[in-house]
């Protein structure tokens, strides 16, 4: 009695129960057919998992931030770099002068004669 | 050298684990994708995604393998265009790798490989899923089960039947010998 499809597909998908396994597996080392058979049906499943398809490259993505992140030394110099920008910008700000002063008072200088006053074909004529 | 070797030294930068790491898992899985989504250019998107996440992500155990994270992750990237487009578009211009000397040989064997696709893209979609998770996402019953949500057995039953429905369409058409 040959093992039947059902069984083989079974085999070669690793889908036979624990307690079928010794009897098909004795009957195979006895009979050469139904391991041809086997052997074909094996074929047959690693067919439909051999499809492979070709496409366009996939370039690696540039993470030059983890770069930084992951090295050491880089990392070390950016939060030097950090550090003192931030120093910098604290030590201008404090010594730095106001950008503009607006007075509380101002004062009124009276204008001159020769601004209020000017002569016009002889004649002093006062324009304010 | 194993993936997750090469994994680590692509995030260090060197381009040729990069090259080595796509090399070994991107026709696998674009054709998983193609299978899935029916469509070339949603494949080849989720195809570099897939790469650049797998690139950027903290993996914090390693008990599984590259090529099954990347398989879960392209399954759900797949699953997630398949229900936004909501349709399987026919399988079109496949261009397999030609692994043949000879070119006629590399023509029958495209030829094949053709059938072997379209048998499989004419399963029902519950058998293609778990056919598509087995052998192209490189997962186990159990992990099958845990990402379609159904009980192992209902897998198995899957998986079985997937096989012979496409062994029975290639058979008839000649691609495979009838010996049983």
């Amino acid at each position: 009695m040959h093992l039947d499809a059902d069984q083989l597909l079974k085999l070669s998908l690793d889908l036979l129960e624990a307690d079928e396994l010794p009897a098909v597996q004795a009957h195979l080392a006895s009979c050469p057919e139904c391991r041809s058979k086997l052997a074909q049906w094996d074929g047959d499943v690693k067919l439909l998992g051999s499809l492979r398809v070709s496409g366009d490259p996939i370039p690696m993505p540039r993470r030059r931030a983890v770069w930084i992140i992951e090295s050491p030394f880089l990392r070390a110099a950016a939060v030097l770099i950090i550090v003192i920008g931030i120093g910098s910008l604290s030590v201008s700000s404090t010594l730095r002068p106001p950008a503009h002063v607006i007075p509380d008072t101002v004062a009124v200088r009276p204008l001159p004669d020769s601004v209020l006053h000017a002569v016009i074909d002889g004649t002093e004529v006062r324009l304010f | 050298m194993s993936d997750w070797d090469l994994l680590e030294r692509a995030r260090r930068g060197h381009d040729g684990a990069w090259t080595e790491l796509v090399s070994a898992h991107a026709a696998r899985l674009r054709a998983m994708a193609m299978l899935i989504t029916g469509s070339r250019t949603a494949a080849e998107d989720i195809l570099q995604e897939s790469f650049v996440r797998l690139l950027s992500t903290t993996i914090r155990h390693q008990d599984g393998t590259v090529g099954g994270w990347l398989g879960t992750t392209v399954w759900r990237l797949s699953l997630g265009e398949r229900e936004r487009t909501q349709k399987l578009h026919a399988i079109e211009s496949f261009d397999f790798q030609d692994e043949a000397t000879s070119p006629i040989v590399g023509l029958i064997r495209d030829e094949n490989l053709r059938s072997v696709a379209a048998a499989i893209a004419q399963l029902p979609v519950e058998q293609r899923d778990c056919l598509v998770l087995r052998f192209y996402g490189e997962h186990s019953y159990a992990e099958i089960a845990d990402l379609t949500n159904v009980p192992i057995g209902t897998v198995k039953s899957r998986i079985f039947h997937a096989v012979k429905n496409c062994r029975e369409k290639l058979r008839m058409e000649g691609v495979l010998e009838a010996c049983i």
